[in-house]
């Protein structure tokens, strides 16, 4: 193990990261990581940025005003923000927080009724059936960067679970 | 914890007793009529525009008095909402009725 970074605001002063999966172990965080796809997979980042270029080139065309283009390009940029940009998310004692872009969300373990087990993420969610709203409401945790097996196990002891694949 | 869950938290502990019991029978109410998701939806939508929504209730109560003829649970509501945080409760009541 060795110490965290200090300039990382959102874990505590006295995180320590552990060697076998990065994650930050705090005094009150069972357990930390930061999820950035976009540093790990460079091939579906280039596919992004080409997306990205020919759509802004497509509404250039066809509005011939910058604004739109930049809108469209911002649009784009944000719905895709989950991959681009890098996701802190910590498990607590008391629950879940996620941090993206500087806009933090959390619930209490007490709220969150649901959890859905994928390959890659697994969904938290605080309806007890399937909604349209899961992802809002609730939490997509992406295992990037994160010892999958761990936050699984704690996802489980916290909420239970169906495995979703 | 987020702001927004902090000033709900805030709120659910400053409610009164009343308050309380108005926003679980709001919640029963809808859950009842299986208007949860589609309440859900408006409320997760129009959570920055609580205090507005507020406003506007109290812009037409003149009108609602006319329909209705005791519009206390109207008024209660109004002011609940006009309190930061007050969206995110009543979302959180859907949430565990569905």
């Amino acid at each position: 193990m060795g110490t965290g970074d200090p300039s990382d605001a959102f874990l505590p002063r006295d995180s320590l990261v552990c060697d076998a999966c990065f994650c930050y172990i705090g005094s009150s965080v069972t357990l930390a990581w930061t999820a950035h796809p976009a540093r790990r997979r460079p091939r579906d980042l280039a596919l992004v940025a080409a997306v990205l270029f020919l759509t802004s080139g497509a509404v250039l065309l066809s509005f011939e005003s910058l604004f739109m283009t930049g809108l469209a390009a911002v649009i784009l940029v944000v719905s895709v923000g989950s991959f681009l940009f890098p996701t802190h998310y910590r498990l607590s004692e008391e629950g879940i927080e996620e941090r993206r872009l500087g806009v933090k969300r959390a619930r209490r373990w007490a709220e969150l009724r649901r959890l859905e087990i994928g390959p890659g993420a697994a969904l938290v969610s605080p309806f007890a059936k399937k909604s349209w709203l899961d992802r809002t409401r609730g939490f997509l945790l992406l295992f990037d960067g994160a010892d999958r097996q761990a936050v699984v196990d704690e996802l489980r002891r916290r909420i239970g679970a169906a495995d979703g694949a | 914890m987020g702001h927004e869950e902090r000033r709900a938290d805030e709120l659910e502990a400053a409610l009164s007793d009343d308050e309380r019991a108005f926003l679980d029978k709001l919640a029963d109410g809808l859950a009842r009529r299986r208007l949860t998701t589609p309440a859900l939806f408006f409320l997760e939508s129009m959570k920055p525009l609580g205090f507005l929504g507020s406003q506007a209730m109290i812009m037409f109560r003149p009108l609602v008095s006319v329909v209705l003829s005791s519009p206390d649970s109207y008024d209660r509501l109004a002011r609940i909402l006009e309190r930061r945080g007050s969206i995110e409760l009543l979302l959180r009541r859907l949430e565990a009725r569905t």
